[in-house]
């Protein structure tokens, strides 16, 4: 059984939003909790969540033991109430199961990070199951149906799935890591077209969205051939599961032509009726949504 | 944990051992983004020979440990399931442990930061949309919360680690504009 399949279909299950979303993006804040409400969970998520520091952590800056202490804090937010977590995003995602992993693997880490967690009152759980949301979109589609407000039709979508979900634990993808589709179907099942392009698996360019430690001129160059391809495609919007990639296309400079992007959840969200701006706060993208135009 | 610094030697000798299958059949290069698109000649594949070939001795320049995305696409397409990734996030981290990560730290210096002082890398709040869509206007941890992580942070080496990058690469607290 897939593990996005053992979510109990109702109740309680916990949200992670992660630094960015809660920064900048206040509609994918509010969407994610709103949209897993209309589907019948009691989504919550708590403002103790810290950051996975999983930026820090592939940058050499911090220590797999602070990323484990840092998914065990945040677990524990989750644990009375779900043993699940829905990840908004892709790099907090992979970051939790980086951590899981080491605290798996490495029994003399666990015992010390849980007993430096315990001494500041906090409880990690191990045994819980960490996914993204765009997962549990996918698994509930026929409800997202069911409840659908608004049709995607005419609008043609270049989806991009983020490496740090896609790529980093590909033994947890939804459907077959070496193609990554699930997104495409659900798309296509709401009324648009999700068009095919040559560069759908290459990185969004990353490193410029939120530190910049990469080399910025090669980041620039992968976000050009990213949007290129999806503009040859004839692709009116970009749909993301990684405010990180969200980043990366919504800042990109104009000499780039960027086109319009969306988080899954606020997708979800606007499919199910949301105000696209009472509700998601759309109107503060930097390049317009067609959504906003076809109303 | 700082204090103590990472030998960059000893982290080579470990993952010449995990670089040992390759092949080098070059199909992560043909997939590597940074490959593909860098014009500073950056090639995953000669990373991994070189770090392969280190254990006799360090090579002269790490310094395309960098160029990496850590967008895992090589490991993806790799017979041997090779976790380089995993590798260039050890090397990383020894190498800024010897003041070897300037540019880099310029990147990350205020997500350090912030972690530090707010538990979240990223700590601006759009007050006004926050508050129209009913959110809780402050976003950020509760004080009680941020108390006890930053114990937490002091325990880990968190604290003092961010304060021997500081004294490496220089640069204060900064504040998030």
């Amino acid at each position: 059984m897939k593990r996005v399949e053992e979510i109990p279909k109702e109740g309680p299950l916990y949200v992670h939003l992660g630094c960015l979303s809660r920064a900048m993006y206040p509609g994918i804040e509010y969407s994610s909790l709103k949209t897993l409400e209309m589907l019948g969970f009691k989504p919550f998520s708590s403002y103790e969540e810290v950051c996975c520091t999983g930026l820090l952590y592939l940058s050499g800056f911090t220590s797999l033991e602070s990323l484990a202490a840092f998914a065990g804090w945040n677990t524990s937010l989750a644990s009375a109430h779900s043993k699940h977590i829905a990840s908004a995003c892709d790099t907090c995602y992979s970051a939790y199961l980086e951590a899981l992993r080491a605290v798996r693997e490495d029994s003399q880490l666990r015992v010390k990070v849980e007993k430096l967690l315990g001494a500041r009152g906090v409880k990690p759980v191990r045994d819980v199951q960490v996914h993204h949301i765009a997962e549990i979109y996918s698994r509930d589609k026929d409800r997202i149906i069911e409840r659908q407000q608004r049709s995607l039709e005419g609008l043609k979508v270049a989806v991009h799935h983020g490496c740090h979900y896609a790529k980093s634990f590909p033994e947890k993808v939804l459907g077959k890591p070496e193609n990554v589709r699930f997104l495409k179907e659900l798309v296509g099942l709401l009324g648009g077209e999700a068009v095919e392009y040559a560069e759908e698996n290459l990185c969004c360019g990353s490193c410029l969205s939120v530190s910049g430690y990469c080399d910025r001129e090669t980041s620039l160059r992968v976000t050009e051939a990213k949007l290129s391809s999806m503009r040859e495609a004839g692709a009116e919007l970009i749909l993301v599961t990684c405010p990180g990639c969200l980043t990366t296309f919504n800042e990109a400079p104009e000499e780039l032509k960027p086109l319009p992007v969306l988080h899954v959840s606020e997708l979800v969200g606007y499919v199910l009726g949301l105000d696209p701006i009472g509700e998601l706060a759309l109107e503060d993208r930097k390049v317009r949504l067609p959504l906003l135009v076809k109303g | 944990m700082a204090g103590k610094k990472l030998n960059v030697q000893k982290e080579l000798t470990e993952l010449a051992g995990l670089a040992e299958k390759c092949l080098q059949c070059g199909l992560c290069s043909s997939i590597c983004p940074p490959t593909r698109f860098s014009e500073k000649g950056f090639n995953v594949r000669r990373l991994s020979m070189k770090i392969l070939r280190a254990k006799a001795g360090r090579p002269a320049s790490l310094g395309e440990i960098w160029s990496c995305f850590v967008c895992f696409d090589c490991l993806k397409l790799c017979p041997h399931s090779i976790n380089l990734p995993e590798a260039v996030v050890r090397l990383r981290r020894s190498l800024a442990h010897h003041g070897e990560a300037g540019e880099a730290y310029k990147g990350v210096q205020l997500c350090l930061e912030n972690m530090l002082r707010y538990g979240r890398m990223v700590s601006v709040a759009k007050t006004d949309v926050r508050k129209r869509l009913g959110l809780r206007v402050q976003p950020s941890l509760p004080e009680e919360a941020l108390k006890r992580l930053r114990l937490l942070m002091e325990k880990l080496g968190f604290t003092e680690e961010a304060e021997m990058w500081r004294s490496l690469y220089g640069g204060g607290r900064s504040e998030e504009g």
